[in-house]
């Protein structure tokens, strides 16, 4: 009798995983409202010093698929996005759902900070965790600007901090057409450019109140694109 | 005929002491302590994983010129702390701000490092391994160390079922070397345990204890392993300004990890920094601040009570130390 059951199990399982479709969320990174290309050269507001973006990594987590405010799907899956080479990420959800909007979580939350399976995206080999203080950077920009005063000119912007008052990992929500298998984001990656003095402040490696104006100023340029 | 019986008795105290553990999922937790934090059902404990991360822990090949292990600090000998180092030590003679803390009892540790800086002991060893006054690698550079030896492939593949090195299978090794080192054999453990009793001087340090140190330094453990402040003046030189630095709150400056009171005897200097070289000398500047009275009787009475929480047993046990054998089995190898 059990093994009749257990078989059934299986057969409704496979029917059930079976009837699936793909959705795709598609980011699109830009400057000055056009979209960024990795090592081309930007001129800053200042109309004097230009800059390129070399790395452009963040991560996306707690996808949901929702219903008029009913969570209807959830991917329990990390991915960790880069403007090299992964600007999309495809999921396989049920046929038998009804969606008008998602939510997705930009960076890596509480819980799994401090639980972290420590393989795949989340592998710290990725580049994206801070060894001496624990904690996935949530949001990675990197580049060359003649604007700073550093030797190199390089600027290094590592956003990350997940508790309490350092908290940088921010939820975002976008209404979807019913049922529309396909969205694509875009965001400013340098939404934080006009609360900054490029000059002097090339650099954040480090969770705090900097972290989290930088991230609030991201959060705000994000669109879904019609 | 009386010598006769107590020797049976002590007998089977030490046939019922050996017996005071439970198990959970493979992994020893003594009766007496409360249950761990570590979640063993997410790094399932396995003798080949001890075994794989303990040659991690005393192989120096993790540092970037292959001269600092994990050991070189934390040493089986001084219930792995550094004694006679105040601060610790790393590659090319650098040294570091703080006290190397002692190993052990980790499993009911949440946050690691003075300052907690660390969420999980899964990820602690990427600290040392990575930072510049310490060993000064990189990950990358030290999986590839190990994937081109032929010990390791080998000590992985006996962990793990195949050969394959990766972050979370070293990390997770090294965790449960670390997990294993328990301390819970002292002679106050024999005391709880009704195998032992305390002399009336130990018993008289106990109520002191109980009066003055336990709120910080609870039993068991003997330590909350929560941040409270020191009390201790700034080292201009540190500047060193405790979990303050890490939450950004305003009432954690100057707070620091308490340490457990056992295994006082090999764990010398003390503190974040080490500033102090025996404690007598804690017990002076608890006693400065005003958190312990200044009876003359209060510190030799103490001092005999956290004599009681040192534990031979762990701090010589064959398990823990520097495993020849395997080293042996390698130098054989790669000839």
């Amino acid at each position: 009798m059990k093994q009749v059951l257990s078989f059934l199990f299986v057969l409704y399982w496979t029917f059930t995983l079976a009837q699936t479709q793909t959705f795709s969320i598609r980011f699109e990174p830009t400057y000055a409202a056009k979209p960024v290309v990795l090592n081309n050269l930007y001129i800053l507001p200042n109309g004097n010093d230009s800059f390129q973006i070399n790395l452009l990594k963040f991560y996306v987590s707690n996808i949901a698929l929702v219903q008029t405010d009913s969570i209807v799907f959830t991917n329990p899956n990390f991915y960790l996005v880069d403007a090299q080479n992964r600007l999309s990420i495809y999921f396989d959800i049920p046929e038998n759902i009804q969606f008008n909007a998602l939510e997705l979580l930009i960076g890596i939350d509480s819980t799994i900070q401090e639980n972290s399976p420590l393989s795949g995206d989340l592998d710290p080999i990725n580049g994206m965790y801070w060894t001496w203080q624990s904690g996935y950077i949530h949001y990675k920009l990197e580049g060359k600007c003649s604007a700073c005063l550093n030797n190199n000119k390089q600027f290094t912007f590592h956003i990350g901090g997940y508790q309490g008052i350092d908290a940088t990992q921010y939820k975002l929500s976008f209404n979807l057409p019913t049922n529309h298998l396909s969205a694509q984001l875009s965001f400013d990656v340098f939404a934080f450019l006009p609360n900054m003095d490029v000059a002097k402040e090339c650099k954040l490696m480090l969770p705090g109140a900097k972290a989290k104006l930088y991230a609030q100023e991201i959060k705000k340029s994000w669109k879904l694109k019609k | 005929m009386e010598a006769k019986k107590v020797k049976l008795f002590l007998a089977m105290g030490v046939l019922l002491f050996s017996f005071s553990y439970d198990k959970l999922l493979g992994w020893r937790l003594p009766t007496h302590f409360p249950k761990p934090i570590y979640n063993f059902s997410s790094n399932v404990y396995s003798e080949a994983k001890v075994t794989l991360g303990r040659a991690l822990f005393y192989d120096p090949i993790l540092s970037l010129d292959n001269s600092i292990s994990c050991a070189s600090c934390h040493s089986s000998y001084n219930a792995f702390a550094h004694t006679d180092h105040a601060l610790s030590h790393g590659i090319f003679d650098s040294v570091g701000t703080r006290n190397a803390p002692a190993l052990f009892n980790l499993a009911w540790q949440k946050l690691f490092m003075w300052d907690g800086a660390v969420n999980h002991i899964d990820v602690q060893a990427l600290a040392p391994l990575t930072h510049a006054s310490e060993m000064g690698e990189t990950l990358q550079n030290v999986l590839q160390k190990l994937g081109r030896t032929k010990l390791y492939p080998n000590l992985f593949y006996r962990a793990f079922g195949d050969s394959l090195i990766n972050t979370e299978r070293m990390l997770k090794s090294l965790s449960q070397f670390q997990l294993s080192l328990i301390s819970a054999q002292s002679k106050y453990d024999r005391v709880k345990l009704n195998l032992d009793t305390f002399t009336s001087q130990e018993k008289r340090g106990y109520q002191l204890y109980t009066k003055y140190c336990q709120h910080c330094h609870t039993e068991p453990l003997f330590s909350t392993y929560q941040f409270k402040q020191n009390f201790l003046p700034l080292d201009s030189s540190l500047l060193d300004y405790g979990r303050g630095s890490i939450t950004h709150n305003k009432q954690d400056t100057f707070t620091f990890k308490i340490p457990s009171l056992r295994n006082l005897s090999y764990t010398y200097p003390y503190m974040h920094d080490g500033r102090f070289l025996n404690i007598s000398q804690v017990l002076t500047h608890y006693q400065n601040v005003e958190m312990l009275d200044r009876l003359s009787s209060t510190k030799p009475d103490l001092i005999a009570f956290l004599l009681t929480l040192n534990d031979s047993s762990f701090v010589f046990n064959p398990q823990f130390k520097y495993p020849r054998e395997i080293f042996m089995w390698r130098e054989g190898f790669n000839k």
